[in-house]
């Protein structure tokens, strides 16, 4: 029995089971996907000396997570898919400001500087070449475009915030009818933007909802496509703009190093680097889209406060399901 | 002896094991309880707007899926194993170990290589040259991915019990003049409806806690919503008022199938029996062939087919040094789970076996409560329990490890219990009167002759460990990543290909202690 104990105590000790992980100089909970992100963090922890820890996860979960943990978390840095997840921790007091985000224009960044945009994208149609498509995302519900339709599983957190800012802009009832009339206009729903994007590409649907980047990841990759920027009338309804963003927790023991990590991804030329690796709109004033990205100051997006958003996020999870287009 | 007090008195287990019974108990029930007290505090609000909005579709769906998934492996694990064990099938042996290895494969594994292959532009619709197949999302595809892997349970519970059953009854039947058609339907099927009960059950508890598969399948259950309302909706008396009625639903799941299982019990006269008759099936050997086939087609081959090609020609993310980093994370922790869960389960069994006391009783259903708790329900106990009173403990591999043998106890305790209760007490009794003191007696003679059924009870645990998937999502500490992690991260993005490598993996660990499982009992340790 002693040999059995002194073998568990050497199997805990060898895989840390006490923790261990006190060493890391800034702890990060990322909600934007590894392989997206993980070059720029690693690039950082390089060039600081840092050691860096990062827990990669689903944003809607990470928020959770946080708040559970509340002011005990280790987390130093929060990033996330949407500006809505940030917004929801900054309301339960979990973030503290920062100065550095305040060269960010405002409607990027939260108004006490505890969160901040680190990038933009804007809620499009991807469109085939060639093919028909509708001026107006709210005419998708048109017979004309039945089966020609695909959209990311509605769980997904950007299409979510598109249903949230109809609700906002338009009403419940509103939203609710866009909604069934997608289902009746049989939209095929594919398990990511990613087959969505491919779909499209490989010319199976004509018009896909997307953000902006997966049409240009597609074009990159060959297909003929190109994205249509909805409703771009004068006053019109313009397109969602969200913003993949990122602050530090109120209770870092880090918040130092995680200064740091905000400024530099805030740092003109990683913003570009970034922009360019994978076509979304930097934040800062004065820097470009990645060449064949529609310039920024070209597209009407939808004004709304990601303050509104935030709040309203549960009852779209409700109108979804109750339109059956939970899935 | 003069009564049962007197004899349990003289039997009840040294006092040390009675502590440390009761001690794993009321760790184990910790969760249990947390989740009924809050569930109970969760405020009327709370509730009323649970029972109005989403309770009722909850429970449809929840209960719809468990009993359409029991019926579907009731049906293929019975008839797989009448055919494999009773039949002249072709190749039967080598068949019938097939038909346990999808065991090896979680079903949340199945259901990435399922959403590919049958999904909207899935292989599948390619094959057909169809435009477009009926989606498999939703309640068919969760049913289907469920059946697939989990009728094993059925299969290797129905084929043990064939296996062992005496043919008397049988031979008695038919010389009274029934078909062999009405004996098999009314003798034999009555005779293991016990087993088949067991393994049913056991189906019916994993679609209680399955969290993985329903979820790639876009089907919400129990298990899902509360996963959800701990994440972006946070709301964690709602989630715990869920968790309540889930674990209500899985003791009346598990009452009944026990009743059912105690009722149908018949005795067996004698050992000593002949091996029963094999049934010629004569033209109808290569339509049974192809039923076989098809099943493990459905259960092996495509999923594994899927995951080899897309580790073949995979772009996914992750060096070599990572996948051997997640691979050496997962054997680790369902080593400490399995070692750990083993021994902490020994002072239970010997309670259970050796004592005929309530208490006894009372310490065995405690330590037993992970079979009512889905992994997510223990890791927002833990969680919760964890944060309030043992912060120190919050995000260490221990608490993780914690959870796994919580959830896993009743399996160890099981294994380890059939095993004692086949070691006589006249052993103990004749080294005690050599003067043997209790302890060593328990050392020298229990000890080694349990060995077997403790190897089966570290397998079973190392094997659900390693597949285990909510638990690892919500507890793991900060960096440590396992398999289970990364097969569920790409996929829930709908990048199964990115799956595919980790998946291997998982699935390859996966075969050693079932491997060692089959071989040693015929899976009779994966019972009840």
């Amino acid at each position: 029995m002693r040999k059995l104990i002194a073998l568990i105590a050497a199997a805990a000790a060898l895989t840390g089971c006490g923790g261990g992980s006190d060493d890391a100089d800034l702890v990060i909970y990322s909600g934007r996907s590894e392989p997206l992100i993980k070059p720029f963090l690693e690039e950082f922890a390089e060039k600081e000396g840092l050691n860096v820890k990062i827990r990669f996860g689903d944003t809607a979960d990470l928020v959770g997570t946080l708040l559970e943990e509340g002011e005990r978390t280790r987390a130093d840095v929060f990033i996330g898919q949407d500006a809505a997840a940030l917004e929801r921790l900054r309301e339960d007091g979990l973030l503290q400001p920062h100065e550095g985000t305040a060269r960010v224009p405002e409607r990027y960044r939260a108004s006490d500087l505890t969160w901040t945009g680190l990038s933009g994208r804007a809620r499009v149609l991807i469109v085939r070449d060639g093919a028909a498509h509708p001026e107006s995302v709210f005419d998708l519900t048109d017979p004309r475009w039945r089966g020609k339709l695909a959209a990311p599983t509605t769980r997904n957190v950007s299409f979510r915030d598109f249903i949230t800012v109809v609700r906002l802009k338009r009403g419940d009832e509103f939203a609710r009818g866009y909604l069934e009339g997608l289902k009746r206009n049989g939209v095929e729903i594919l398990a990511s933007h990613g087959e969505v994007r491919r779909a499209v590409g490989e010319g199976e649907f004509d018009i896909g909802l997307v953000n902006h980047y997966y049409v240009e990841l597609e074009k990159r990759e060959g297909s003929d496509v190109s994205a249509v920027f909805t409703d771009q009338e004068p006053g019109g309804f313009g397109v969602v703009f969200n913003l993949a963003s990122a602050g530090i927790t109120a209770s870092s023991e880090h918040a130092e190093n995680a200064a740091k990590l905000l400024d530099y991804l805030l740092t003109p030329e990683v913003q570009e680097r970034f922009a360019r690796a994978n076509f979304e709109y930097p934040l800062l004033p004065g820097l470009e889209a990645a060449p064949g990205v529609r310039p920024l100051e070209d597209v009407l997006t939808t004004e709304v406060s990601y303050e509104d958003i935030a709040r309203a996020t549960e009852g779209t999870e409700d109108l979804i399901a109750e339109a059956g287009l939970e899935e | 002896m003069t009564g049962a007090g007197a004899r349990a008195a003289a039997h009840d287990g040294p006092r040390a094991s009675w502590l440390a019974a009761g001690a794993v108990a009321a760790v184990a029930a910790l969760p249990l309880v947390y989740v009924l007290v809050r569930a109970a505090g969760a405020g009327a609000d709370t509730w009323s707007g649970l029972l109005d909005r989403r309770i009722p579709d909850l429970l449809a769906n929840t209960i719809g899926l468990a009993l359409a998934v029991c019926a579907g492996t009731l049906l293929i694990g019975t008839s797989l194993a009448w055919l494999v064990v009773r039949t002249d099938l072709p190749g039967r042996r080598a068949l019938g170990v097939l038909c346990a290895l999808p065991l090896a494969i979680p079903p949340y594994v199945g259901a990435v290589a399922y959403a590919d292959v049958l999904g909207p532009r899935g292989a599948l619709r390619d094959l057909l040259g169809v435009e477009s197949l009926p989606s498999i999302f939703g309640f068919f595809g969760a049913t289907l991915v469920l059946v697939v892997f989990t009728y094993p349970y059925v299969f290797l519970l129905a084929s043990a019990a064939l296996h062992n059953l005496n043919p008397s009854y049988e031979e008695a039947a038919r010389a009274l003049g029934r078909g062999w058609v009405r004996t098999l339907a009314g003798t034999t099927a009555r005779l293991i409806v016990p087993a088949l009960a067991g393994g049913t059950l056991l189906v019916g508890l994993y679609v209680l806690s399955d969290f993985g598969a329903v979820s790639l399948m876009r089907f919400d259950t129990f298990t899902t919503v509360i996963y959800a309302e701990l994440g972006g909706r946070f709301d964690p008396p709602g989630a715990a008022a869920l968790s309540s009625v889930l674990v209500v639903l899985t003791l009346l799941l598990l009452a009944s199938g026990l009743a059912v299982r105690g009722r149908g019990r018949y005795e067996q006269t004698g050992a000593g029996f002949a091996r029963s008759s094999t049934r010629e099936l004569g033209r109808g050997r290569w339509a049974a062939f192809a039923f076989v086939a098809a099943v493990l087609g459905l259960a092996l081959v495509l999923p594994l087919a899927r995951l080899v090609t897309w580790t073949l020609d995979s772009a996914a993310g992750g060096s070599l040094g990572d996948y051997a980093g997640w691979t050496w994370n997962s054997l680790s922790v369902s080593f400490l789970a399995a070692t750990v869960a083993t021994v902490c389960a020994l002072p239970v069994a010997v309670v259970m076996a050796r004592s005929r006391a309530r208490g006894g009783i009372v310490v065995g259903w405690l330590a037993q409560a992970g079979y009512a708790l889905p992994g997510v329900i223990v890791a927002l106990a833990l969680v919760a329990i964890s944060t309030r009173w043992f912060d120190p403990l919050y995000g260490t591999l221990g608490l993780l490890v914690a959870a796994f043998v919580i959830r896993f106890l009743p399996q160890a305790i099981q294994a380890e219990e059939a095993g004692l209760q086949q070691i006589g007490r006249n052993l103990t009794e004749a080294a005690r009167a050599l003067g043997a003191s209790r302890a060593s007696a328990f050392r020298r003679v229990v000890l080694p002759l349990l060995g077997p059924s403790l190897a089966a009870s570290w397998a079973v645990v190392f094997l659900t460990a390693a597949k285990e998937l909510p638990a690892t999502l919500v507890l793991r500490p900060l960096g440590f990543d396992t398999l289970p992690v990364r097969v569920w991260t790409p996929a829930r993005d709908g990048l199964y290909a990115d799956a595919g490598p980790a998946a291997l993996l998982l699935v390859l660990i996966s075969l050693v202690p079932l491997a060692l499982l089959l071989i040693r009992r015929r899976g009779a340790a994966l019972s009840l």
